[in-house]
């Protein structure tokens, strides 16, 4: 409970966790839509149209 | 001993024995019955539950007489109140019938009005965790007796007493709170919630609020911040209680501050912004809004409070505003006014500025969010004008000497790193001069590292850290050519971070890592000239079982590598599927890397093509596996595991299909070589199909691997793919809520239908 005192969200070393597996399974969600034609415009990586 | 002994079945006369001290006259005396009470609290509270379920009624049984009110002895009542709070997690069945649980109800209620303080705390507890375990159990005893027992322990001037009192409530918050959440999944799902909320806090916020806003007012002007008392158990409940109740709380609270918040006694202050400040999460936004709009001049006004506790609740206040209410942070007739009082705030003394830091990290979140919501990657934000000097002033108090109080330097590096994330173009030449100066501070501080004696190694990781961490977040708004200048100097300083000579630094060498991964994303192929130097730092990495969050880091390196190297990769592939391998092998490893390493499994056979031939056996044996796996479906936790663990699965066979084809619109040759494992994979999409409990994402990711099958392999998927699993899976998809999931799922049909035509 102590923790819930004057709380002020997670931690960054957590959040920097979440966002770093977030990105890296969202880049690879893009490399495999490459394939399908499927590849958002502003989402597709460098050298692929 | 019994921990050691009792699960092999080893000392089956101890719990006979420890009865046979309370219920054998010739036994009984009060030190043995005591020490009896004492040890079967310990030994309820190790010992594995099922090891103990056959003597759960004997058990308790003993416990309960030796609680009564008849009890002489109160060292024997207290042990024995001592010995039900750990033992009841296991009584699940005695709570199940009436008449058991009337009996133990009516023990724990009679103990909480024992004249002895120990013994009223214990049974205190006690209720609170019965409370908690079983809520469902409690409506009726909670109108005659334990609404009545919890509001008289609130009030008490005993602060052990007040404390159970507020906890008792602010359980059945997290209670009512859990419940509502399943009530709305239900509702969405179409199905009845398992068990249903009683709305005791609703019905009881009138009473419930005086007592609570009252004790927001007994603070002590010199507290320590780790001590725990109850005016921050009650700033804790009306938090919880706000999200539980919603709008309903605003009247009840709303008065108390707007009496109090000009009072000339500091605490009365201090308790009003508290309690507004706690209750921003919960009630309704549109309804909060205007009452926060109207309150900001004045609460910034109160950051130069003369009382130093209040400048501290009222950054806090000003943080959460920031965080919670961000158009009401955000309004142009205040802003600039907020900004310069929340810069100037932060010479304030650490625990102040802490916070401010805190304000100044949502802030820069909720502007940029609020101007992307106009324009993609936008041009300029808000706080434009004033970013270099908040950056500046950042900068200068993550070098105050005393940042290590309150957490203030870590703070200011976190409110750097959410400035630098959240920075919109105009704000690009800082990040560049930013950078230059992380990079020299991270140089300073390594050039330090010898003479740092082992009482400072903690601090000078942490510190390590949180320049790594800076460092991670410039580079992700960097653009490739600037980064490939100083691109040198970053890896020299992040391998010499992973250097695993400065032994326990986990958080260290998972910030370095990821750093490393920021850095290969923004260089691409271009990377390649540091893959000699980083792979062995990688290897220890991925050595490293017992902080698994450095070997989870390194696996997702990995699969930054495999996408930037593509088949550069290959040379080192032979010793990376060995390290992943073995990884999945170790039984000790903690299960949330096992996921990972299958997708990443995928994203080498992308990148390598048909080089990952050599590798097929082994790695689809590890996706076979997995795909096999059970869990226990009544834990949530296990059931969102499973799913990820599935769509990993997906995620791997995706990459190796896909990597084998290549991108050409005709499949390579090699492709054939997977034609005999086709009907196993699509088993294994169907079989995720037909299980109630898989998410939205495994039906997206399912959909993408049909539909790349049927691509691949044409007319051969024909009698593999018509299926009611299948022609499930692509109906749900379609039907999803989720954009990229339909959108998925109609291209996956389109597919199936070439196929089939």
């Amino acid at each position: 409970r102590l923790a819930q005192y004057k709380f002020k969200g997670k931690s960054n070393q957590e959040k920097r966790r979440q966002e770093c597996l977030q990105r890296q399974k969202s880049r690879r969600t893009d490399f495999a839509n490459i394939a399908r034609q499927l590849a958002e415009v502003d989402s597709a990586p460098e050298g692929y149209d | 001993v019994a921990c050691a002994e009792m699960p092999g079945g080893l000392w089956p006369e101890l719990v006979p024995s420890l009865l046979a001290n309370v219920t054998d006259p010739a036994r009984s005396t009060e030190s043995v019955k005591e020490s009896t009470m004492e040890t079967i609290g310990y030994v309820c509270e190790e010992v594995d539950q099922q090891v103990l379920s056959g003597y759960a009624n004997e058990l308790l049984t003993a416990v309960v007489q030796c609680m009564r009110k008849e009890e002489p002895s109160i060292a024997v009542r207290l042990a024995a109140t001592r010995a039900l709070l750990n033992s009841l997690e296991f009584t699940n069945e005695n709570f199940n019938k009436e008449s058991e649980r009337h009996y133990i109800m009516q023990v724990v209620c009679e103990a909480t009005q024992c004249a002895e303080q120990q013994v009223k705390v214990a049974a205190l507890q006690t209720l609170v965790k019965i409370v908690s375990l079983y809520y469902q159990h409690m409506e009726p005893y909670m109108g005659p007796a334990l609404f009545a027992i919890s509001l008289e322990a609130m009030k008490s001037d005993i602060d052990e007493v007040s404390l159970q009192g507020i906890e008792f409530w602010s359980s059945i918050c997290d209670e009512e709170t859990d419940l509502a959440i399943e009530a709305v999944e239900a509702e969405e799902g179409g199905y009845p919630p398992r068990q249903i909320s009683k709305f005791y806090v609703k019905g009881a916020l009138q009473y419930l609020l005086p007592i609570l806003l009252l004790t927001l007012t007994k603070q002590e002007e010199l507290d320590d911040e780790d001590e725990w008392n109850p005016c921050k158990a009650a700033g804790v409940c009306i938090g919880l209680m706000a999200a539980c109740c919603g709008n309903e709380i605003v009247p009840f609270v709303l008065p108390f501050v707007q009496e109090n918040i000009k009072s000339k006694e500091w605490k009365y202050r201090d308790a009003a912004v508290m309690a507004f400040g706690s209750i921003l999460e919960g009630p309704d936004q549109k309804a909060l809004s205007p009452l926060v709009i109207q309150a900001m001049p004045k609460l910034i006004e109160m950051l130069n409070d003369p009382s130093l506790v209040v400048q501290d609740t009222v950054a806090w206040t000003v943080g959460r505003v920031c965080d919670i209410l961000p158009e009401a942070a955000l309004q142009d007739s205040y802003l600039g006014l907020l900004l310069e009082s929340l810069v100037q705030c932060l010479e304030k003394l650490p625990r102040v500025a802490s916070n401010i830091c805190w304000a100044l990290s949502s802030l820069a979140e909720s502007a940029y969010e609020a101007a992307e919501a106009k324009e993609v990657d936008p041009t300029t934000y808000p706080l434009s004008p004033v970013f270099s000097a908040i950056v500046e002033k950042l900068l200068a108090v993550t070098n105050r000497s005393d940042g290590g109080q309150s957490n203030l330097r870590t703070a200011a590096y976190e409110a750097l790193m959410e400035f630098i994330k959240n920075s919109p173009k105009d704000c690009y030449e800082v990040i560049q001069q930013t950078t230059l100066v992380i990079l020299q501070k991270l140089q300073q501080v390594l050039q330090a590292a010898s003479s740092v004696d082992e009482g400072s190694m903690a601090q000078y990781v942490d510190l390590q850290s949180l320049l790594c961490a800076t460092l991670q977040s410039v580079l992700r708004k960097m653009v490739k050519e600037d980064a490939m200048k100083i691109s040198d100097a970053i890896m020299e300083a992040l391998l010499f971070m992973l250097n695993p000579s400065v032994g326990k630094a986990g958080g260290l060498h998972e910030d370095a890592l990821m750093a490393v991964g920021t850095l290969i994303e923004l260089l691409g192929v271009e990377f390649f000239v540091y893959l000699e130097k980083l792979k062995d730092y990688l290897f220890v990495s991925l050595q490293n079982r017992e902080e698994y969050m450095v070997c989870s880091a390194a696996v997702g390196v990995i699969g930054d590598l495999a996408r930037a190297l593509g088949s550069n990769l290959l040379p080192l592939c032979p010793e990376l599927i060995t390290h992943l391998s073995n990884i999945l092998s170790d039984p000790s490893i903690h299960r949330s890397v096992k996921p990972q390493i299958l997708a990443i499994f995928g994203d080498i056979a992308l990148a390598i093509g048909p080089g990952f031939s050599q590798f097929l056996q082994v790695v689809l044996g590890f996706l076979m596996q997995a795909s096999q796996a059970q869990v226990d479906k009544s834990d949530y936790d296990m059931v969102d595991y499973l799913n990820e663990l599935r769509e990993s699965c997906i995620e791997g066979y995706t990459g190796i299909v896909q990597g084998f084809a290549g991108e050409d619109k005709k499949p390579r040759s090699e492709v054939i070589a997977l034609q005999p494992y086709l009907a196993m994979i699509v088993q294994f999409i169907e079989h995720i199909s037909l299980d109630n409990d898989h998410s939205d994402s495994n039906t997206c990711a399912c959909c993408g691997l049909i539909g790349d099958l049927c691509r691949i392999f044409g007319k051969f998927m024909a009698p593999l793919i018509d299926k009611a699993g299948i022609n499930q899976l692509i109906g749900e998809g379609k039907r999803s809520k989720i954009t990229k999931t339909k959108k998925m799922a109609l291209w996956a049909f389109k597919e199936i239908k070439k196929v089939l035509s």
